[in-house]
C-alpha cells in the first residue's frame, strides 16, 4: 500500500465516544493544583516587607556587579586600590599633554598681547589672535609701487582702500 | 586704458551679481554666497573669488586712479566688495569651526552665544556691502575705514573669544583625568597610610590635591569669563593659570609615585 494513503487513513482516526466522555469527566473533576507563590494579599505585613527587601537587595546586588564589571567605580572613593595610578609612564604622558596645551595657550597669549599693543598704535600690522588667518605680510604700507608682490591681510587691504 | 576699465568692471561684476564663491581662508577653504539678496540675487555662474590679497591688488587701484574717476571708483568698489566678502567668509569659517567643537551640554549656551555674535558680524558685513553699491569715491574710503575700525574693535575680539573657547574645551579632558588621578591616588595613599604612617607621602599627596583643586577653581573662573564674554586676554590668562596649576599638580603626582614605589621596593626586600 502507498505510504501517503496510509497516512491519510490515520488522519481520520477518532477516539471511542465512551472513552472520550469518561476522560473529559475525569479531567474536569480534578481539583486545580495549589499556587506555589502565594498572592500578596495572603502574605502577612512582616512577610511582605521581607519579600520586598529580598527583591530590592537582589536587584541592587545585580546592579552593583554590572557596575563593577563595566568599571563604573573607577575614579570613585569606593574603587579598589589601583597601583596603575602611580605609573610614571602614564603620568608622564598626561603631563606632556598639559605642557602642549600650555604652549598653545602661550602662543595665543603672545598673539593677543601683540594685537593689543598694535591696536594702540596708529597702524595695525597684523590681525588679532584667534582662528583668523595670520597675516603673512611684512609691510604695513597700503600701496606699493615695487615690482615684487607681497601677500597682505584683509585689514591691510582695507587700510589701503581708506586712502 | 580701455582694457583696464574692462578689467575693473569684470572684477566688480561677480560680486555685484551675488554669485557663489569659494574662498581659501585661514586654515581651510570655505564656500558661500556673497550676500545674494543685497546684490539683486542674480545667479550668474559659479566663480572662485580669491581671498589671497597681495600688494598687486592695491596697485590696481593706483593704476586705475591714473585713468580717471570712473576707473578708480570701479576698481575700488571691486576690491572693497571682495575684501568684505572675504571677511564675511572668514566669519562663516569661524562659525563652522565653532560648531565642530565637541561641547558638553553645560557649555552649549556659551557656544550659541558666540555663534550669535558671529551672525551679527555677518549681518554687519552684509550692510557694509550694500553701502558699497551706492557709494562714491569718498564713500568707498569711508566704508573701508568703518569696516577696518569695526574689525579691530569687534571682530578680532570675537575671533579671540572663539579661539579661547576652543582652547578651554580642549583642556577639559585633561582636568577630568587629573581629578580621576587624585581619587585613585587617594585610595592608594589611604591604604598605605593604614599600613603605616608616612608623612612625606601624605604631604606630597595633599599638595597635589590642593593644586588640582586650585586648577579646578581657575578652570571654573575661565569658563565664567568665557560665558560672560569678558575680554579675551582675561579669559586666556585664566586658562593659562589653570593649566599651570595642573602642571604643578602633576609634579606632585610624580613625587607621590616616587615615594610609593620606594615604599614598595623596601617592602619587597
Amino acid at each position: 500500500m502507498n505510504l501517503f494513503e496510509t497516512l491519510k487513513q490515520l488522519k481520520a482516526i477518532q477516539p471511542d465516544p465512551a472513552f472520550k466522555e469518561n476522560s473529559r469527566r475525569t479531567i474536569l473533576a480534578t481539583e486545580p493544583a495549589p499556587r506555589i507563590l502565594p498572592s500578596l494579599k495572603s502574605l502577612s505585613p512582616r512577610r511582605l516587607i521581607f519579600r520586598l527587601v529580598e527583591t530590592g537587595a537582589a536587584v541592587a546586588l545585580t546592579g552593583f556587579f554590572i557596575l563593577l564589571l563595566m568599571g563604573g567605580l573607577s575614579g570613585s572613593k569606593f574603587a579598589p586600590v589601583q597601583y596603575s595610578s602611580i605609573d610614571p609612564t602614564a603620568l608622564k604622558a598626561e603631563a606632556k599633554a598639559i605642557d602642549i596645551q600650555i604652549q598653545l595657550a602661550n602662543v595665543k597669549y603672545s598673539e593677543a598681547a601683540a594685537s593689543t599693543a598694535a591696536l594702540a598704535g596708529p597702524k595695525r600690522p597684523v590681525l588679532a589672535a584667534g582662528l583668523m588667518a595670520a597675516a603673512t605680510a611684512t609691510s604695513t604700507e597700503a600701496a606699493s609701487s615695487t615690482a615684487t608682490t607681497t601677500a597682505i591681510s584683509i585689514d591691510q587691504a582695507l587700510q589701503g582702500l581708506t586712502n | 586704458m580701455l582694457s583696464r576699465r574692462i578689467t575693473a568692471a569684470l572684477l566688480a561684476l561677480p560680486l555685484a551679481a551675488g554669485l557663489s564663491f569659494v574662498i581659501p581662508s585661514g586654515s581651510g577653504v570655505f564656500s558661500g554666497r556673497a550676500a545674494g539678496p543685497l546684490f539683486g540675487g542674480v545667479k550668474i555662474a559659479r566663480a572662485d573669488v580669491s581671498c589671497g590679497f597681495t600688494t598687486a591688488d592695491l596697485e590696481t587701484i593706483t593704476a586705475a586712479r591714473a585713468q580717471g574717476l570712473d576707473a578708480d571708483l570701479a576698481a575700488r568698489k571691486a576690491l572693497l566688495m571682495r575684501t568684505i566678502a572675504c571677511a564675511k567668509g572668514d566669519a562663516a569659517a569661524l562659525q563652522s569651526g565653532l560648531a565642530a567643537i565637541t561641547v558638553p551640554g553645560a557649555d552649549a549656551s556659551i557656544r550659541s552665544q558666540l555663534s550669535g555674535k558671529i551672525d551679527d558680524a555677518m549681518t554687519y558685513y552684509d550692510l557694509e556691502l550694500a553701502k558699497v553699491q551706492t557709494a562714491g569715491l569718498s564713500g568707498t574710503q569711508q566704508v573701508a575705514q568703518e569696516v577696518l575700525s569695526w574689525r579691530q574693535s569687534n571682530y578680532d575680539i570675537l575671533a579671540a573669544q572663539v579661539a579661547n573657547f576652543e582652547l578651554y574645551e580642549s583642556n577639559q579632558p585633561l582636568f577630568a583625568t587629573a581629578n580621576d588621578r587624585v581619587t585613585q591616588m587617594q585610595n592608594l595613599v589611604g591604604a598605605i597610610q593604614q599600613a603605616g604612617q608616612n608623612n612625606d607621602l601624605q604631604a606630597a599627596f595633599s599638595n597635589a590635591e590642593t593644586l588640582v583643586q586650585t586648577a579646578n577653581n581657575e578652570n571654573a573662573s575661565a569658563r565664567q569669563s568665557l560665558s560672560r564674554l569678558l575680554p579675551p586676554d582675561q579669559s586666556l590668562g585664566l586658562i593659562k593659570e589653570s593649566l599651570s596649576s595642573l602642571s604643578d599638580a602633576y609634579g606632585k603626582f610624580f613625587d607621590v609615585s616616587t615615594i610609593v614605589q620606594g615604599l614598595l621596593a623596601t617592602k619587597e626586600k
